[in-house]
């Protein structure tokens, strides 16, 4: 059993976004929704294994980057296509409500 | 992280007696604590203190316990109180054999709690019936099945039919390799019967009670933002007392029907753990929670 959503920090992350689909998860630790959704998005990095990585920033140690990506409150996610940020939805939202929404972007 | 193999504790007894006794440590000890999984080096959550940490891979390579199930350990432990969480936590481990297959668990639980009778929830519990019977169903149906019931949610109002349909949709997944599933499902399920009517308040009463309360609101912005405690179930009674009477009395209902909820589903995990293995003495689940599963 392995986890495919991997944990970025701000260093990595220009890197991390530059090449393909990306879905970036804004959360931190004390955040209860956002701990909420971490098992969906495990779901979602599963089902689109090969369309779409899935990373995930804790906010509270990086928190420059939330700055710099203009988010005032978590969870956001973010989609890069190739660098550049496609779409991006704030608040919790179900496996199949996110699915959508992924399917709709990519 | 690596998978557990030979099914539950990688069937061995003596790993099993070791997380067991951790488990009792910690009860002893009074670090076995509620709330989002958590381990802080001296306690935790039941799945913090197997893992050190809050990892639910961690833990299902531990223990053989599917991801689905890990992941709802803690949820339910947060949903009970004192002793019973106590011995929620501690039947959890002690009702499954060393060697027991679990793969199947989360799909009996998803069953258990999917009403049937409405025909696009009927279609998933179809679906996790297939599963269960070893057939194999195309990612496609599954899909299908889904939009079908986000179409039917975009359409249907407030109540207990669409807390239904989002509990299917929650389901909408075949629960083997689901790992959110069971936690998604627990929200809503719990969440049913606090919807359900009550005869003796009305929408219509909601509606003027919320009214009163919104007044209140307003009225004591000044005490407020001068830090004055403002009491509002008095200002309540002072201002419509058979209303605040019975919103009292409706507001109780739903707090014991959510928390009688909450032991039941918690009953229900256990009962299907237990029943795991065979011989098990499946009134585990009752007699830890004091109550019939489902």
């Amino acid at each position: 059993v392995v986890n495919k959503v991997q944990s970025l920090d701000e260093a990595g992350f220009d890197a991390a976004i530059a090449t393909g689909a990306v879905l970036l998860d804004l959360w931190a630790p004390w955040c209860g929704p956002c701990r909420a959704l971490a098992p969906v998005l495990e779901d979602v990095a599963a089902d689109f294994a090969d369309s779409l990585s899935v990373r995930k920033i804790d906010v509270q140690a990086n928190e420059a980057l939330m700055g710099r990506l203009g988010v005032s409150s978590i969870p956001t996610l973010i989609l890069y296509r190739d660098g550049v940020e496609a779409a991006r939805v704030t608040g919790t939202m179900s496996r199949a409500r996110l699915t959508a929404w992924i399917e709709e972007q990519l | 992280v690596s998978e557990a193999g030979s099914g539950a504790f990688a069937g061995d007894p003596a790993r099993k007696a070791a997380l067991l006794a951790t488990i009792e440590r910690h009860i002893g000890l009074g670090t076995l604590r509620p709330g989002l999984t958590a381990w802080d080096g001296t306690g935790g959550t039941p799945l913090g203190v197997v893992v050190c940490g809050s990892d639910a891979a961690d833990y299902t390579a531990q223990t053989g316990y599917p991801l689905a199930l890990a992941e709802l350990l803690d949820p339910l432990f947060s949903m009970l109180n004192g002793e019973e969480a106590s011995r929620f936590a501690r039947e959890w481990l002690a009702v499954v054999a060393p060697g027991a297959d679990l793969s199947g668990v989360p799909t009996r639980i998803v069953l258990s709690l999917l009403p049937d009778g409405e025909p696009l929830v009927d279609a998933i519990i179809d679906l996790h019936r297939s599963v269960l019977e070893g057939e194999s169903v195309a990612r496609g149906t599954w899909s299908a099945a889904r939009k079908a019931l986000l179409a039917a949610l975009d359409q249907e109002p407030d109540g207990p039919r669409r807390l239904n349909l989002a509990l299917a949709e929650a389901a909408s997944w075949p629960a083997t390799t689901s790992r959110s599933i069971l936690t998604a499902m627990a929200d809503i399920w719990c969440s049913i019967p606090v919807a359900a009517e009550n005869s003796d308040w009305t929408e219509a009463d909601e509606d003027r009670a919320q009214t009163v309360l919104k007044s209140l609101w307003d009225e004591q912005r000044a005490a407020r933002e001068t830090g004055v405690h403002v009491d509002y179930p008095a200002l309540f009674a002072e201002r419509d007392g058979e209303l605040a009477r019975r919103f009292e009395t409706n507001l109780a209902l739903a707090n014991s029907r959510y928390q009688e909820r909450r032991r039941a589903l918690a009953a229900i995990a256990l009962s299907h753990l237990a029943a795991t293995t065979p011989g098990a003495d499946n009134a585990a689940a009752k007699r830890a929670l004091g109550i019939a599963a489902r």
